[in-house]
C-alpha cells in the first residue's frame, strides 16, 4: 500500500493475520494507515509518508529477545514512539520490551494470558489488541501528552466526576468517594477491590512521590505512609473517574511532573522478577505500582517535566472479574520533553 | 475537597431472579444514574403511579413458558403507562421481538450470547452487555432534543464524518464514503456488508419513506427506489458516522418525525413471520419498514430517536471488533426514544 506524502502513517512488523488487522483497524480509525512488513529487517525505510508508531509484534519472533527485535525495527526509525504487543509469554516479554528497551507502549494480545498456569499459547488461539485501547492509545498519541484524565477510555457523554485533594486526609475521603460510586455502579467484591486499590495507589503516589522542593528533590517519599501530610494550596491533586458500564477508569494529575520512565520501570521489573515482601508504611519500596499493574487492564502515564503527571488506570468491569484480569495490563508513556529525573512511584 | 454529587435522578423497577442477570442490570442503571427496586415477577412490583418509575427492565426468562406481552401486562397493571424495556436470553430472539407487541415496551435487549444457537442456557442467562443497555438507559433520561448522532456510542474523540443529503445520488455518494472508511478501516467482508445493509436502509428510509408534504401525506413512499428524487432544501437528510476501532456506528436524520413506536413495532414483528423480510419484498418499492427491519437485524443496537413533526434520527451501532461471527452472536437490540 502506497501512503501519500503528508499523509499520517504507522508501521507494522507483524505476521500474524489477526493481529494486522486489529492494528489496521483501531489505526485506520484514527485516521492513521498501516504499512505492515513481517519481520522488522523488511521494514520500508522511505515513502511512507508522515509516520506517527512504529508497532512491533514481539511473536514474529518469539525465541529472540524483545530489545534485539526492537533495536532492529528501530533501526530505519529513530525518533517514532515505538508500541509492542505480545500473546507468547506476553506479560514478561512486554515488560522485558518496557524495561529494556525503548518501547513507550505495550499492548498484550486478546487470549495471551487465558490458557492454564504454565501454558504457552500457539498464535492461532491467540487475537490482536483490544481495538478499543489501541485505538485510545494511538489517538493520545496524536493529541499529546496532556491531561484528559479519563475521558478518553470511556464512551462519550459518560458522566466524569473529581475530587480535589490536598491532604492525606483528603485522601481517605476521596477513596470514600470512589468507592461509594463503584458500589453505586453495581460493583462488589474483587471488582470493587480492584477500583479502590487503583485509586489508593495513585493518590498515595501523588500526596507521598510526586511532591519536590524548589531543588527538585523529593519532599516526602520517605515519610511512613502513615503519617498525615498536607500539600501547598498551589499543589492541588486532581482525581477523577467515570464509568460506562463496561470501563472504569480513574486518573490521578498532581502539578510536580516529576514522575519517569525509569522510576516506573526499575518498579515493574518486580513484577517480571518477583516482589520483595513489604515493610508495613515504608514508602518507596514500589508495591504500590506493581499493585496497580496487576489489577488494571491499562495503566496510563503522562508526564509534562516539572509541570505535570498524570496517571490513569482502565479497569474493565463488565462481565466476570475474572475475565476482565485475564485480558492482562497495557501501559502506555506519554511524555513531553525528553528531561527525565527520578521521581515518584 | 470538592466533589460532584451522585444524587440519583430516578429510579427503576427490576423484574428479574437471575443473579448474574441483576449483576449486569444493576451495573446498567447505576451508569444512567437510577436508583433501583428489584422484584422477582410483576406480582412482587409495588402499585406505582405513572411516573413514579422512570421505566421497568423486565427479564422475559422469569417464566419462559408465558407469552412475553402477557408478562408486559403483569408489569404494566403494577407500573401503570410506564415504559418497559425487556430482556431475554431464553429464546431471545423470538420473544424480544413478540414482547413489542405492548404499547409499552420502548426497548428489547438480548443478553450476552443470546442469539448463538449453540450457546448454553447459563450463558444466555447471563446477562445484557452493561455499556449499551446503560447508554440506551442514559439516554432515555436523558431525553436530548437534538438529534445527538453517533458519539454517545463511540468513545470520547472519535472523529465523525458527516454529511448533507438532498437527493438520491448524495445518498449513493454518502454510501460510498462509509464503504470506503470502512475500507481504510481494514474491516472483513461480512463487516462491510452489515455496514452496507444498515447504511443503505436508514438512508432510503430517510430519503424516500420520512419525507412529508404539508398535510402529512407522504411524498415518495410509494416510488420505486431507482426512481431519483430530490428533497427540498428543509428536507435535507444528515448522515454521520465514526468508529472507535471497536463500534462502527452510523446516525440518519431527516426532520419530519414521522416514525412512531406503533410503527416501528409492527414492522419488527415481521421477523416472526417465517419467511425472510426479503423475500416479502417482491418490487423496488421500499416502505412497509424493510429497511427497519433488515437494519435492526444487521446492527447490534438500533436506537429510534423520534420528536414528532421535527425529526427522526436512526442510530445503527455494529460491533467490529474480534470476529464477525461474534459480534452477529452478540444479538440485537432496538430502543425506541419517542417523546
Amino acid at each position: 500500500m502506497h501512503v501519500g506524502k503528508g499523509m499520517r502513517s504507522a508501521a507494522l512488523v507483524s505476521r500474524h493475520g489477526p493481529t494486522c488487522r486489529r492494528v489496521a483497524q483501531s489505526l485506520g480509525a484514527a485516521g492513521v494507515s498501516v504499512r505492515t512488513s513481517q519481520f522488522p529487517s523488511e521494514l520500508p525505510l522511505d515513502g511512507i509518508g508522515d509516520v506517527i508508531a512504529l508497532l512491533v509484534d514481539l511473536d514474529v519472533s518469539p525465541g529472540e529477545e524483545p530489545a534485539v527485535l526492537v533495536s532492529e525495527a528501530r533501526r530505519g526509525y529513530p525518533d517514532v514512539p515505538l508500541m509492542a504487543t505480545a500473546g507468547v509469554d506476553a506479560r514478561t516479554r512486554l515488560l522485558d520490551a518496557l524495561c529494556e528497551a525503548d518501547v513507550n507502549h505495550v499492548i498484550p494480545k486478546r487470549g495471551a494470558l487465558t490458557l492454564p498456569r504454565g501454558g504457552m499459547p500457539v498464535l492461532g488461539s491467540l487475537e490482536g489488541p483490544d481495538e478499543h485501547d489501541l485505538f485510545a492509545a494511538v489517538r493520545r498519541l496524536l493529541d499529546g501528552p496532556e491531561s484528559p484524565g479519563v475521558t478518553p477510555y470511556l464512551l462519550s457523554g459518560a458522566p466524569v466526576h473529581e475530587v480535589s485533594v490536598r491532604s492525606s486526609e483528603d485522601k481517605d475521603r476521596a477513596l470514600d468517594n470512589i468507592i461509594s460510586f463503584g458500589e453505586s455502579m453495581g460493583l462488589t467484591g474483587e471488582k470493587l477491590r480492584r477500583v479502590e486499590l487503583a485509586a489508593e495507589e495513585l493518590l498515595m503516589n501523588a500526596l507521598y512521590d510526586a511532591p519536590r522542593n524548589a531543588d527538585g528533590r523529593a519532599r516526602n517519599a520517605e515519610l511512613d505512609r502513615r503519617q498525615p501530610i498536607a500539600l501547598g494550596a498551589d499543589e492541588t491533586v486532581h482525581m477523577r473517574y467515570g464509568c460506562d458500564g463496561q470501563t472504569l477508569a480513574v486518573a490521578v494529575a498532581d502539578p510536580f511532573g516529576s514522575l519517569s520512565k525509569k522510576a516506573v520501570t526499575d518498579r515493574l521489573r518486580k513484577v517480571r522478577d518477583g516482589i520483595p515482601k513489604p515493610n508495613a508504611g515504608v514508602a518507596g519500596a514500589g508495591l504500590g505500582l506493581v499493585m496497580t499493574y496487576s489489577v488494571a487492564n491499562q495503566l496510563i502515564f503522562a508526564v509534562s517535566p516539572g509541570r505535570l503527571t498524570e496517571v490513569t488506570a482502565v479497569l474493565h468491569v463488565g462481565g466476570s472479574n475474572r475475565a476482565a484480569q485475564e485480558r492482562g495490563t497495557a501501559v502506555h508513556f506519554y511524555v513531553a520533553s525528553t528531561g527525565e529525573r527520578n521521581g515518584g512511584w | 475537597m470538592s466533589s460532584s454529587g451522585l444524587r440519583s435522578v430516578g429510579r427503576a423497577a427490576i423484574v428479574s431472579r437471575h443473579p448474574s442477570t441483576l449483576k449486569h442490570v444493576a451495573q446498567s442503571v447505576a451508569v444512567a444514574n437510577l436508583s433501583s427496586r428489584q422484584a422477582i415477577g410483576p406480582s412482587f412490583l409495588p402499585r406505582s403511579a405513572p411516573g413514579e418509575f422512570e421505566l421497568v427492565l423486565l427479564d422475559l426468562d422469569i417464566d419462559p413458558q408465558t407469552a412475553p406481552p402477557d408478562l408486559c401486562v403483569q408489569v404494566g397493571a403494577a407500573c401503570k403507562d410506564t415504559p418497559i424495556v425487556v430482556l431475554a436470553g431464553i429464546n431471545a430472539r423470538h420473544r424480544l421481538v413478540q414482547a413489542l407487541a405492548h404499547p409499552d415496551v420502548v426497548g428489547i435487549v438480548p443478553k450476552i450470547g443470546a442469539w448463538s444457537e449453540s450457546a448454553t442456557v447459563e450463558a444466555k442467562l447471563e446477562g445484557p452487555d452493561e455499556q449499551a443497555l446503560g447508554l440506551a438507559l442514559r439516554r432515555r433520561i436523558e431525553r436530548a432534543v437534538q438529534p445527538v448522532g453517533p458519539a454517545p456510542y463511540l468513545l470520547a474523540g472519535t472523529q465523525l464524518e458527516e454529511r448533507l443529503i438532498g437527493s438520491s445520488a448524495d445518498k449513493e455518494e454518502t454510501l460510498a464514503a462509509i464503504l470506503a472508511d470502512a475500507a481504510r478501516f481494514g474491516l472483513s467482508d461480512e463487516k462491510v456488508r452489515r455496514i452496507e445493509t444498515a447504511a443503505d436502509e436508514l438512508m432510503l428510509n430517510a430519503v424516500y419513506d420520512a419525507p412529508r408534504d404539508e398535510r402529512g401525506n407522504p411524498l415518495h413512499a410509494n416510488a420505486d427506489r431507482r426512481t431519483p428524487v430530490t428533497l427540498a432544501a428543509q428536507a435535507q437528510v444528515r448522515a454521520r458516522w465514526g468508529c472507535d476501532g471497536s463500534t462502527f456506528v452510523i446516525s440518519v436524520a431527516d426532520r419530519f418525525g414521522a416514525l412512531d413506536r406503533a410503527t416501528v413495532s409492527t414492522h419488527v414483528q415481521r421477523l416472526l413471520d417465517a419467511r425472510s423480510p426479503r423475500l416479502g419484498r417482491g418490487t423496488a418499492t421500499g416502505g412497509a419498514g424493510l429497511g427497519l427491519v433488515l437494519t435492526y437485524s444487521a446492527a447490534n443496537q438500533l436506537s429510534l430517536q423520534i420528536a414528532r413533526g421535527r425529526f427522526c434520527e436512526a442510530t445503527a451501532a455494529l460491533h467490529v471488533a474480534g470476529s464477525n461471527r461474534a459480534a452477529v452472536a452478540r444479538g440485537s437490540a432496538l430502543h425506541i426514544f419517542d417523546y
